[in-house]
Order: structure tokens, then sequence, then C-alpha cells
């Protein structure tokens, strides 16, 4: 274990410190650094709407990629789990978006999105409809927009997460299941679910990790409006830290983004972890 | 079984090259430390720039550095974002290069006021840089009296409109404002949107709202603001949003403009969709780049009835503070070489043309172009809101840009909460 | 025979279910190809995004390789990423062999020690590595950049494979002991070649993220020979408008030999347990 031991430590441990320390002081990244203490962290929940509305964000993505992703990913596993022709293509077909680069993937959705030449709302004049959003546009309905153009790239990953997990779900199991009567639905849920727990545990700690994470998609279609509508902690961050030169201040944004990872994770994993 | 010994014997393979290859440092050894020194008599010097001149830069280095045998310059190239982050990045790290691309305003004044950049103010001086450039240019990159780089281009925006679709609805150049809202509702009228605008990131929409600044301000007010010697909270802006407001509600802008790609929005008047779209002279590259024609794209200055003035901002090479003067003289003897004229005519493409002398030339098919610069010394022109304004302003402005057009925040709530961001900077 | 035709017609509902959705699936990929294939003035003339041209423009995709550099780019990406894979998924095997099979002392909270890797933004990182690396003269090497990958990529890996460790019965262990192995062999030869599923995807998807990732790679290179395939990419986004057919055409070669990796590994993901139990 010490290799890795000896990687970790330098690659993160000690950006982490750095962080830490720097969340502390007022610095622009280049001069004398002011110590300011706990203030960046006061005045961000005290008085900075645009944060509020980031974390909100963020938590809002959460919570959707939990019951959205996660089920629909564990579908489609699942249905690509049984045995019929042609399986490796469909496996294939619904992970290629995962391998596409982020910013294609917000081109091509700012595409499709678009009220006038967009797919979506041409394909809604062809079926007659009366309906015309403006999608990404729109602060109302903009982060659920972005999102789903982050879940048809999202999909893959954990997919293929679930269908390893599958495999290690024994048919003879399933088999004695059906002998004793049950039906689909059941055996799904009394006996694939507790066997993919440990499935469950990688594939939610990641997928919560990478909602509180997630910059490019956003970055890329949005830039975080309008007017902040679609604000996530990772773009403040970078747009405090980079763009207005508040290191210090943007830092704690950063900061902030792992005590909260870490205070969702940290008991699910050790509730989850400990040996049965 | 027979899986897991290939795979350890590839392991065993791959931990050896990277030992050997992590010993080898890559194949051209480390070309990111500021300000390498001289080797006995040779000077090298890192150049950072943006990748959309690569074509140009270089062979031009190639030719450089064989012209010079004791200059040897090395260049790295970034997208328009990760030039900015690497820069930020690399301050904070001290490991700027010897010279690097940057733009004039907020964003260059960063690396001045942080003492990172050379004081070319003396150099200047002593070379006579006030009669070979182009005076609005040398002003937009001194910050605090300090000249802080080598202007390479010195930009100004007019509005682009479709020639033939004007004659097809016999629409005559508006010279007032009120002319420039009849030709807007006539477009309107026959389906044209009359403005191809992309409010992604802001700055594109924003060059409208700046028109519409200048023309409720007037010019002195316009700039006393821009210096933040005037306060933002005046009439002025919320007169400017609301006939902003209105020309969204009247749909002059394309729907759903809030979130377009600023880059497309050529693609527009390309397409007929719209017939105006404010733009910078290096449009007319991008015209004949995409193989358009040029004959059907003119430019006028926007009709303030205030002067006409038009926005403008430079680009310029900065120099590391750091640099030893033998760095300096290599870095100003490349920039010279690399701006001379013959380059950029040979190169054109990669230029931002003209070039920011006093007596640059035209370049050759693009029309608009020499209309633009003489229209901008005869009306005058102003600096670009974005970087007149520092960053978080600036931004605070694009949100209000948003919440204006979707309704959620009223015109005249714009000036102050621009204000308030104003008075939180100078408090920093 | 009522079996039979209850088998069908799931067989049916669900290619039909599958097709559904392949559709939905396609629109963005059909985009991507259909401007791949168009030339500068058939974007211009107005066809729609949708559609694709009369004409396919393949020059896009010769520039994309020629004028793009798109294979120095996919030769350097494709050097760290087999460099940083193996030695990166060897690594974090270890770890979560000693995590689940030895006795470690504070095995769950040396755990949860590693997951805080996933959580760190990575742009909060870029400052500090910048001037470690830089007084270290480990900018612009391969090496530097392997080294951060696989610092970053050790909790992910550590995540997935201690999961599915944990998830080998220890029977397995215990048979393996009466047969006299050392705890060594044990790891070679009984558990990698069982969690096969866990390693094939953990390959898969290490490999897509280094091959894609962008941000520390554009900070820690710069050096126009060693960009990787993300941060070459960008320089097809002009300043004042994007050739759209030539991004897009570079977008696909790029992702070509993730695809093949895929290919490659994902067989794994039918063979099950059968294997450990036999042996």
């Amino acid at each position: 274990m010490l290799p890795a031991a000896i990687i970790y430590l330098s690659v993160i441990v000690v950006p982490v410190f750095y962080s830490l320390f720097i969340s502390l002081f007022k610095w622009n990244g280049i001069g004398e650094k002011t110590f300011v203490g706990l203030d960046n962290y006061i005045s961000l929940f005290k008085s900075d709407t645009v944060f509020h509305t980031a974390i909100i964000n963020n938590l809002i993505w959460i919570v959707l990629t939990i019951f959205v992703t996660m089920t629909i990913s564990l579908a489609f596993a699942v249905i690509l789990n049984k045995k019929f022709r042609g399986r490796t293509f469909f496996r294939g077909f619904f992970y290629f978006p995962c391998v596409i680069a982020p910013i294609a993937v917000a081109i091509i959705w700012r595409w499709i999105y678009n009220p006038n030449t967009g797919f979506i709302n041409q394909f809604f004049r062809l079926i007659g409809v009366e309906f015309s959003q403006t999608w990404i546009s729109d602060p109302e309905v903009s982060i659920y927009a972005v999102f789903i153009a982050a879940l048809w790239q999202a999909i893959g990953q954990p997919m293929i997460l679930f269908l390893a997990g599958l495999q290690a779900v024994s048919p003879d199991v399933l088999e004695a299941a059906t002998i004793d009567g049950a039906g689909g639905v059941k055996k799904f849920f009394y006996i694939t679910v507790p066997l993919l727990k440990d499935t469950f545990v990688i594939v939610i700690a990641t997928l919560i990790v990478a909602a509180m994470k997630v910059y490019d998609v956003v970055q890329g279609l949005t830039g975080g409006g309008p007017n902040n509508a679609t604000q996530m902690l990772s773009t403040y961050m970078y747009s405090q830290v980079f763009q207005y030169n508040n290191v210090g201040y943007g830092t704690a944004v950063a900061c902030v983004m792992v005590i909260i990872m870490l205070v969702v994770i940290v008991p699910y994993v050790s509730f989850t972890a400990r040996e049965d | 079984m027979k899986k897991k010994k290939i795979m350890s014997l590839m392991m065993a393979v791959m931990m050896m090259a990277a030992t050997i290859l992590g010993g080898c440092g890559g194949s051209s050894g480390s070309g990111g430390d500021s300000g390498s020194g001289s080797k006995s008599g040779v000077t090298e010097v890192t150049f950072w720039t943006l990748n959309t001149r690569q074509e140009a830069v270089e062979p031009i280095v190639e030719e450089f550095n064989s012209q010079n045998d004791d200059i040897v310059v090395t260049a790295a190239f970034y997208d328009t974002d990760g030039i900015k982050d690497a820069c930020k990045v690399a301050s904070s790290s001290g490991t700027l290069p010897n010279m690097w691309f940057n733009w004039g305003g907020s964003l260059g004044s960063f690396y001045a006021d942080n003492g990172l950049t050379y004081d070319l103010t003396d150099y200047a001086s002593e070379n006579g840089w006030n009669d070979k450039f182009n005076t609005n240019a040398l002003e937009l990159c001194t910050y605090d009296d300090k000249l802080s780089g080598y202007p390479t281009s010195y930009n100004i925006l007019g509005i682009y409109y479709r020639k033939d679709i004007f004659a097809e609805y016999n629409l005559e150049v508006p010279t007032t404002f009120e002319e420039f809202e009849e030709v807007c509702a006539t477009l309107k009228e026959n389906g044209i949107t009359p403005i191809s605008t992309a409010g992604l990131n802001g700055w594109h929409t924003m060059r409208f709202v700046e028109l519409l600044i200048e023309h409720y301000a007037g010019t002195e007010t316009h700039d006393a603001m821009n210096t933040f010697d005037e306060s933002w909270d005046n009439d002025a802006v919320t007169k400017a949003f609301e006939k902003y407001k209105e020309f969204v509600d009247k749909g002059y802008f394309p729907d759903g403009f809030l979130t377009q790609d600023p880059n497309d929005t050529l693609l527009a008047l390309a397409n007929g969709d719209c017939a105006m779209d404010i733009q910078g002279q290096w449009n007319d590259g991008q015209i004949l780049q995409n193989g358009l024609d040029i004959g059907n794209y003119g430019v006028f200055a926007f009709p303030s009835d205030n002067g006409d003035r038009m926005s403008s901002f430079a680009e310029m090479t900065q120099f590391n503070a750091n640099n030893t003067d033998a760095e300096l003289e290599a870095c100003i003897a490349f920039t010279e070489f690399y701006n001379s004229q013959e380059h950029a005519d040979e190169y054109g493409d990669y230029f931002n043309l003209p070039l920011p002398f006093a007596d640059a030339e035209m370049p050759e098919n693009q029309t608009n172009v020499p209309i633009m610069i003489e229209t901008g010394e005869t009306n005058g022109t102003f600096t670009i809101a974005d970087q007149a304004l520092p960053t978080e302003v600036a931004d605070v402005l694009f949100d209000s840009q948003e919440a204006v057009a979707n309704g959620q925040m009223d015109p005249s709530d714009v000036g102050a909460s621009i204000q308030s961001a104003i008075e939180s900077y100078n408090s920093k | 025979m009522e079996g039979k035709a209850k088998k069908i017609t799931k067989k049916v509902v669900l290619y039909v279910v599958l097709i559904i959705l392949a559709i939905v699936w396609i629109v963005p990929i059909f985009t991507l190809i259909a401007t791949a294939v168009k030339s500068k003035a058939d974007f211009y003339s107005g066809t729609s995004l949708f559609s694709f041209p009369d004409t396919i423009a393949w020059s896009n995709f010769t520039k994309a390789i020629t004028e793009g550099r798109l294979l120095t780019y996919m030769k350097n990406d494709l050097i760290v990423s087999c460099l940083k894979v193996p030695i990166g998924i060897f690594v974090e095997a270890l770890a979560a062999f000693a995590l689940t099979r030895l006795n470690v002392k504070h095995r769950t909270g040396l755990f949860i020690f590693f997951l805080i890797g996933m959580m760190l933004p990575m742009q909060t990182a870029l400052v500090p590595i910048n001037v470690i690396f830089s007084k270290l003269n480990l900018l612009n090497t391969y090496f530097g950049l392997f080294y951060v990958y696989v610092g970053f990529g050790i909790s992910f890996g550590i995540l997935i494979l201690r999961g599915f460790f944990k998830s080998i019965p220890k029977d397995i262990d215990e048979a393996a002991f009466i047969d006299g192995c050392t705890k060594w062999q044990l790891f070679y030869r009984i558990i990698l070649p069982v969690a096969k599923p866990a390693i094939a995807t953990l390959v898969i998807t290490d490999f897509l993220s280094t091959w894609n990732e962008y941000l520390l790679a554009s900070v820690i290179i710069n050096d126009n020979n060693m960009k990787t395939v993300p941060v070459g990419i960008m320089t097809f986004v002009g300043e004042h408008g994007t050739d759209y057919g030539y991004l897009c055409a570079g977008v696909l070669i790029a992702v070509i030999p993730v695809l093949i990796v895929y290919l490659i590994f994902q067989r794994h993901f039918v063979e099950g347990m059968g294997g450990a139990i036999k042996s």
C-alpha cells in the first residue's frame, strides 16, 4: 500500500492543505496575503447570494443525479444484462456519449436547444405542437435543460459499473428464487439489489462527487447564466479565483465543496463499509 | 492466467519506460520556466500566445531563430480562455514566460498593477514609439502612465450590415438614433431579426448595450463612468436598459439569444436571418475566410446622436518584469520582427489587421476595414466595456443584461446594482 | 406453448424499447457526425444542422490530422494513458488488497482518507502543483503529467477495487491458503483474475478520464509537441469563430482510441464468477 500512499500524499494532500490555508486569506494571487481568518466563509454564507444559488443548484443536481441518472443507468444495465442478440452493440452505443470531449457535448446540445433551428423545437413544430421554449436561456428551466445534456453524457459510466456489478450476481441464486416462486420484480428488489450493495456504494459516492464537481458541461453550455441561474460551486469558484482574482475567497468556495461532500459521503460509506 | 502474466510483463516494461522517459523529461525539455537566461551567449526566451496565431507564429519563430544565432525563441499556444488561466496560474507560481499575449483594459492591467510587466515607458520614448504607433493603441496599453505592453493590434467595432437586405427593403444607413429604430422596425415587419447577437458570457450583447449607454449618457459621462469617476446609478443607465428591454420584447434580437454562442453571430447574418451584427474590423477577415461575398457586407458607426463614437480595444504583448536586459532586447526584437508589415501581409489570416502602426497598410480585399479606421479617427472612440471594467463588475453588467431580458430585474435597478459592485471592487 | 409466446413478446418489447431509446440517444451523435462532414460552405448555406450535406467533406478529417496535428496529440495522450492506466491500477489494486485482506489497522479510516482525493476540485490543485513541478523541472514531461494523474486516480481506483475485492468470498482465500499460497500468490493468481470485470471497468474508465483530461494537461504541458488530445482539440476553437466541421471531425477522430479500448475490455462484463469457483 505504500506506493499508493506516497503518490497520494504528494499529489492530493499537499494541495488540500494549501487550499485550506489560502482560504483563510485575502489574496489576489500575487501580492501580499492578508490574513482574514474565517471572514471569507462568513461572507460566503451570510451575504453572497450567488453562492447561495450555487449551493442550491448543486443540491438540486445531486438529487436529480441520484434519482434520475442512477435509476436510468441501473435500468439500462439490467436491460442490457439480459442475453439477446446485439447486446454488445447496444451497450457500446449507450456508452458512446461518455467518450466525447465535454466541449463537443456542450456545442452539440446548444444546437439542439436552439429555439429557432434547434432539434427539439423543430420537432415540436413537426408534430404540430405550439410550443416554444428557450430552454437554456430561460432561468426557470435552464438548469434542468443543462442536466439533461449532462445526463446524456453521464449515463454510460454508472451503467458499466452496474453491469460489472451485475456479473457478480450469481444466476444460481436467481434460479433458486424463481423455483421458490418469486416474480421478476420481487427477484430484483430482494436479491439483485442487496447483492449490488457494494456497487451502489461506489456508484452513489462517484455520482455525488461528480454532482458537486460538475463543471465542463455547465460552463460550456451556459457559463453559469442566465443571470446565475445555472451557477455551480465549481463555476463560481472558477470565476472568483481566475477572473476576479479573489483567490482566497474562491478557494474558500472550494473548501466548502469538499466539506459538503465529506459530510454527505463519509457517513454513508462508513456505514456500508462495516464488515458484514 | 496467461493474461495475468502478460499484464505483469507489460507493467514491468511500462515501469522501466516510465523511469527512462522520466529521466529524459519528454521531447523538448522544459519550456515553462521564466527567463531561462543565457548559456554561453545564447539568450533563450519563451513566448505564450493564442493558438489561433499558431500558423503564423511557428514559421516566423523559425525564421527569426535561424536569422539570429544568439537568440532562441520558444512559443507555446493556448486557447482564449486557456491563456488567461495559464497566465494566472503562472503568475501565482512565478513561472510567467518572458513575453506573452494579452488583451488591454482590465485584463492586462492585472499584470501591470502587480508589477509583473516590464515598464516600457522609457524604452518607448527613447525609440520614438509615439510616432510609430497609433496613439489610441498606445493609450489602451498604458496603465497609471506606464506603458505595459507592445501594442499588437488595435480593434475598432462598428455595425456590420447586409447591404443586399437593406437594399431589398429600401433602407438607408441610419444617421440618427430614431432612424436606427425605424430600420429595426422595418426589418422586423419583414420577418428579419434586426440584430444578431448572442449572450453567452455576455460580451457580445454588451456591445449593443454600451452603445445605448453612449447614446443616453453622452460621451463625457460615459467615459467618466468607465473610470468610476461617475456613478452608474443614473438615469442614462436606466433609460439604456429600458430601451434594451424594449428591443428584447419587440423581438429585435434572436429568440433565446441569451445563451447562444457569440461565435455564431456571423452565421445568422450569412443566412439572412439577421441583418446587423456588431463586430470589429477583423470580421472582414472572417467573412472572407468563410467564403462569403464581402460585397454584401457594409459597416457603419452606430448613430448615438453624440458624435457616433466607436468602441475600441487593443491587444498587446507584455514582457516579464524580471527579464534581464538581454532577454528584453531579444523579446522586443522578436516582437518587432513578428509585427512587421511583410509578415502581416504574408500571414494576414492570423493577424488582427491592420497593425496598430500610425501608417499601417490596409489588408487587401477587406473593404470595410479602412472605413472603420477612418471613422474611428474622425468620430473618436471609447474603451469597450468589458475591458474598461474589472471582470467582476463586468459580470454584474452581464448578469443585469440577462436579468432584464428575462424580466427578472427592473431596468431602474441596474445602475444601483452595478454601482454596488464597483464599490465592493474599490474596497478590496 | 404459452411460455414460448411470452418469451417472444418479451423479446419484442425489449427490442422496441431499446430502439426507441437508441433513436433518442442518437440525435446528438448524429449531429456530431453530420457536422463533421460538412464543409464550411455547406455549414453557412443554411442547411439544417441535423441533415447530411450532399457532398461529404473528407477534407475536414484530413485537415484535422495534418493542420491540427491530431496524430501528435493522440500519440502523446496514448503514451500518458498507457503509462498511467496499468501502473495506476496496479498501485490501486495493491492498496485495495491491503485494505480488504491484510490486517491493516484502521481500515475504514484509511479508506476514507483515500476517498477525500476524489472530492478535491482540480482547479485548487493547479497552483501548488505548478509551483512544485516548476521547481522540480517536471513541467512539460510525460512523467510529471502521469504522476499527477495517478495521484488523482488513486481514490476512484481504490473505491472500485476495494468494493469488488470485498465481494469476493473469503472461502477462496482459505482454500488457497490450505493449498499453500503465499499472500502475493493469492493476490496475483486468485484475486486479480476474479476481479476481472472490475478491473476491466476500471481500465475503460481510467483510460477514458486520462484521455479526456483537460485542466491539468493544459497547465502542466505547454510545449506544443507534447499536448494531449483535449488540449489539442481546444486549438480548433477559433478566436472569432469556429470551424465546426473541423472541430467535429477532430472530436470524432479523437474518440477512436477510447472506443477501441472499450471494445477490447468490455468482453469481461460477460465473464462472471464462474472462473474463480472452478479454480
